[in-house]
């Protein structure tokens, strides 16, 4: 049922992949039949696997900057710079606190 | 769909949640209704930390004063100045085609985007409770080493430092975008049909920007544009802020098979992929292996096969020999994708691509990809947690709740010695991913016949 809105090209085009692919999916598509035949791969095993157990990390999120921490393929400065204020502001706190005077 | 990974989605990423129940939008009803209700759904600040929440205005200055930044802000005012203004920019192929389109056709283009734009993005713990999470980071994990190898062979033809372009068609909310930093290349475009998912793709552009400014001595970050239009109907170049541009590369991840609901949707995807891209320059993407597909559904009984994360509704009725265009399935994945898709014939989709200069060079599933790149990527699968720890650290239970989903991981444990860990996916997440293939396609060499039309010439 050619779709009437299809260009003369477009229908020649779509009745040459008919006949030239008209064994698709069937058994005498030997491509198909690869596929078909194969019995169903198992999942990766990658061994030996050391990773630490982080917070699950969902990767497909990554540039949200949450978890930048533990974001270690994307290392930024951002980290450093935050540990440092951090620790300086802490700094700050303890040596007023300590202050024999 | 884009698929998991995915930002994705591919789409990447990826796009979350379930259809909204309502009948199927016409394309312009579609977006007013998204800009009046769902924008504010978007948890736009509730993920930053409260450290960047705190000098939203520095960022801001910084952004302004960057010359590139400047350039890219004006691409969201309007793309189509200078280029075609008399142009309708939304009819690719002759302005008959779209009026002879069927509503139901309308219907299905509509119904995708109204789905990825009904996606909000969920808050962290819930992100990090997805049961497919290791099948996403591990679908991401497949991406980057396909771009990496692609941009890298695209990199060997130019000459140190020259200008790298890329188009990223169905950018979803820009999950490739760290990607394209790490590869370094020069401008990126980014094209989707949900207008929310451009939106929150430029914001993360943005951010990325933002906290690059302060990383003094390395590369600029790329320059980028960003259009929201329809890549099976629209034809991009004319929405480009520069129609001569020449591209390099060209991405299409977990979304090509959107475009095989008709020829000309196929055909004008093609187009897009194809004519701005230089001779040498490759088309990559992510499709599902339509050989796969079709297979389990003959398998099963009736039209609908799958698992505890991922279903796969098929909905033309025959099982030996669904059209070569429009043999459409409905796609589930847990709480990411819940689409109409169409089954890719690969020797029509390579028969239609020749017609584009568009020859295929390699096409991959998930599985044989992994086990090529498994060496070289190991490093880069820990950082990305692609693969789950069996047996799991105390803190960090397994996620897959089938007695099935680790049954390879028992058997292979009893075959070795020692205490280790290894890194592996549920069998669910794996029957999930496995249903998917890459694909790269090479820009072939253009000649003009006498009739005006091009030839193509390998390279």
């Amino acid at each position: 049922m050619p779709d009437p809105s299809l260009t003369e090209e477009q229908k020649n085009f779509i009745a040459e992949c008919e006949a030239e692919f008209q064994d698709r999916f069937t058994k005498n598509d030997e491509a198909f039949m690869k596929i078909h035949t194969s019995e169903s791969s198992k999942p990766p095993i990658m061994d030996p696997w050391y990773n630490k157990p982080r917070r699950n990390f969902d990767w497909s999120r990554q540039n949200q900057n949450q978890n930048r921490r533990n974001n270690h393929w994307e290392r930024r400065h951002g980290d450093r710079s935050e540990r440092i204020e951090r620790h300086a502001g802490r700094q700050h706190l303890y040596s007023n606190r300590n202050n024999p005077y | 769909m884009s698929l998991p990974g995915v930002d994705a989605t591919v789409k990447s990423q990826l796009k979350n949640e379930e259809l909204p129940d309502g009948e199927p939008k016409h394309v312009d009803s579609r977006f007013s209704r998204v800009s009046d209700g769902e924008k504010s759904k978007l948890p736009k600040n509730e993920e930053r930390t409260s450290e960047e929440e705190g000098k939203p205005d520095t960022r801001k200055s910084k952004l302004s004063s960057a010359s590139d930044v400047a350039k890219i802000s004006k691409s969201d005012t309007g793309q189509d100045g200078v280029i075609n203004s008399s142009t309708p920019s939304d009819l690719s192929t002759g302005a008959n085609r779209e009026q002879a389109k069927t509503d139901s056709s309308m219907d299905n283009t509509a119904l995708v985007a109204e789905h990825y734009n009904s996606l909000e993005e969920k808050g962290l713990s819930q992100r990090s409770q997805s049961r497919i999470i290791f099948m996403r980071n591990f679908n991401n994990w497949i991406k980057s080493m396909l771009i990496n190898e692609y941009l890298g062979k695209v990199r060997q033809d130019k000459s140190h430092g020259a200008p790298l372009k890329v188009l990223d068609m169905c950018c979803g909310k820009g999950g490739d975008l760290l990607k394209w930093r790490k590869a370094n290349i020069t401008h990126l475009i980014c094209a989707d049909i949900a207008e929310l998912s451009v939106e929150q793709c430029q914001t993360r552009y943005n951010d990325l920007v933002g906290r690059n400014t302060s990383d003094r001595g390395f590369a600029p970050v790329f320059t980028a544009e960003f259009i929201t239009a329809d890549c099976t109907k629209v034809r991009l170049r004319e929405k480009y802020k520069d129609a001569s541009v020449q591209l390099d590369f060209v991405s299409c991840q977990f979304a090509f098979h959107y475009s095989f609901e008709s020829l000309q949707q196929a055909e004008c995807m093609l187009r897009n992929a194809s004519e701005s891209l230089r001779p040498g320059g490759y088309f990559i993407g992510t499709i599902p292996d339509a050989y796969d597909l079709v297979s389990r559904w003959q398998k099963c009984e009736g039209n609908k096969f799958g698992n505890d994360v991922y279903s796969v509704e098929f909905q033309c009725e025959e099982k030996t020999k669904p059209p070569l265009f429009g043999a459409k399935y409905n796609f589930h994945l847990e709480g990411v994708v819940d689409c109409p898709e169409f089954l890719v014939h690969v020797p029509t989709l390579c028969k239609l691509a020749g017609k584009f200069g568009l020859e295929l060079t390699m096409f991959d599933r998930f599985e044989n990809f992994y086990e090529r790149m498994k060496d070289e990527g190991r490093s880069l699968l820990g950082k990305m947690q692609a693969l789950e720890t069996y047996p799991p650290y105390h803190e960090a239970p397994l996620l897959g709740q089938n007695p099935q989903d680790y049954q390879h991981a028992i058997q292979y444990m009893q075959n070795s010695t020692g205490h280790r860990k290894i890194g592996t996916l549920s069998q669910s997440e794996w029957e999930a991913t496995s249903l998917y293939a890459v694909f790269a396609f090479q820009k072939m060499r253009t000649t003009w016949n006498a009739d005006g039309k091009p030839e193509y010439v390998k390279l």
